[in-house]
């Protein structure tokens, strides 16, 4: 069974937010089920500090068993960090998705484009595992 | 590579493409993600009359010459998703070339998969992969494009004419274990097969594997406009050496 913790917006794409303590800022990265399904992360290329997408937007790319996939922005917002620890260790992805795996910090433009997204039994259901 | 993402593009809702070619000269295809600066000489491709071109797929760098490439352009809901297609193109490589009188197996796994940058593609069999007592004779590398996957692969039919070595920079592979190492079906049988009979074999595979009905056709003209204007794109310094 994957991890789907409770707290947590998730996308249909497999991306999930993590509220942090600063108001309106998120963490990204992709899901327990999504990093299981993708193998072995060996590559991400990923935004730079400042660039600013809109929900469904290409934010970067996954690469994993020589496939590269895209990563979607699940809603809007501007990136105000970026991990560079997976630059050094893209596995990180696949050891601790929700935790050192995070790949941006979003400050979110719209927070009503939250409820848009779903929870973790509506994610639980979505990947078949209810 | 611009033909290749064109079909992807513009596939039509429940269609999939295969296509089958062969290179005009010696070239090197790049993984998206691999670093080529620093490690391949622009110049040597020159005065070799070799090319090198960039993928929109992953993994590592594939020298085509005396090979067979395929792109395959299929929905992306197609059953078991980017790895089972992968496994069953790997599976319908080793009927293509059972087919052909070569005994192939998939590999197994070995461990981690390794990053984009550890040598060329047809080093070590990933798993999955075609090998023939491992060692590698077809690889294979994919790209997701919203609903739509892309798979190229590369099977080898003769020793390449030129070496890795040769089209990288002073000082950079020396090491042998950065060559391109794999068995090519020469090695492995009786009597020279023919280009168009290996490709034969490939596509009656793939489309036994895959079911549904399968059609040879022409380039469609939309698809001929999207290639030219993805041209520039993969003609560009900026994507081949991008890293």
């Amino acid at each position: 069974m994957s991890d789907v913790p409770a707290g947590l917006f998730y996308s249909e794409e497999h991306e999930y937010l993590k509220p942090t303590d600063e108001e309106g800022v998120y963490l990204i990265g992709v899901t327990d089920y999504a990093q299981g399904e993708l193998g072995d992360v060996v590559f991400l290329e990923l935004p730079s500090e400042g660039e600013s997408f809109g929900a469904g937007d290409v934010f970067g790319t996954i690469e994993a068993v020589k496939a590269v996939s895209d990563l979607y922005a699940p809603v809007g917002g501007e990136v105000v960090d970026v991990n560079t620890s997976l630059d050094d260790d893209p596995a990180l992805v696949n050891s601790d998705p929700y935790g050192e795996g995070w790949m941006i910090r979003l400050k979110v433009s719209d927070e009503s484009e939250l409820e848009d997204l779903l929870d973790d039994s509506g994610y639980t259901k979505l990947i078949g595992e209810d | 590579m611009a033909v290749d993402e064109a079909l992807a593009r513009r596939r039509l809702e429940g269609e999939g493409t295969l296509r089958i070619y062969r290179w005009a000269r010696p070239s090197l295809s790049l993984g998206r993600n691999q670093r080529a600066r620093g490690t391949y000489d622009p110049m040597a491709f020159q005065s070799l009359g070799a090319d090198v071109v960039r993928r929109p797929t992953g993994g590592r760098e594939v020298l085509h010459d005396r090979e067979l490439t395929y792109t395959l352009v299929l929905p992306l809901w197609t059953p078991g998703g980017l790895r089972g297609v992968y496994q069953m193109v790997n599976q319908a490589l080793v009927q293509a070339l059972r087919s052909l009188g070569v005994t192939a197996t998939t590999a197994a796994g070995r461990g981690r998969t390794p990053p984009p940058d550890a040598g060329a593609c047809f080093r070590v069999p990933a798993a999955g992969e075609v090998e023939v007592e491992g060692r590698k004779l077809a690889g294979s590398a994919q790209v997701r494009m919203g609903d739509t996957l892309l798979q190229h692969g590369s099977l080898l039919l003769g020793p390449a004419s030129i070496r890795l070595s040769a089209l990288a920079g002073e000082g950079q592979l020396d090491d042998e274990t950065r060559e391109q190492v794999g068995v090519t079906l020469a090695e492995l049988m009786d009597s020279p097969v023919s280009f168009p009979a290996v490709a034969a074999a490939v596509e009656a595979a793939v489309a036994g594997s895959l079911g549904g009905r399968w059609r040879r056709d022409e380039r469609r003209s939309d698809e001929t406009r999207t290639a030219e204007s993805l041209l520039e794109h993969y003609e560009s310094w900026d994507w081949t050496w991008r890293r």
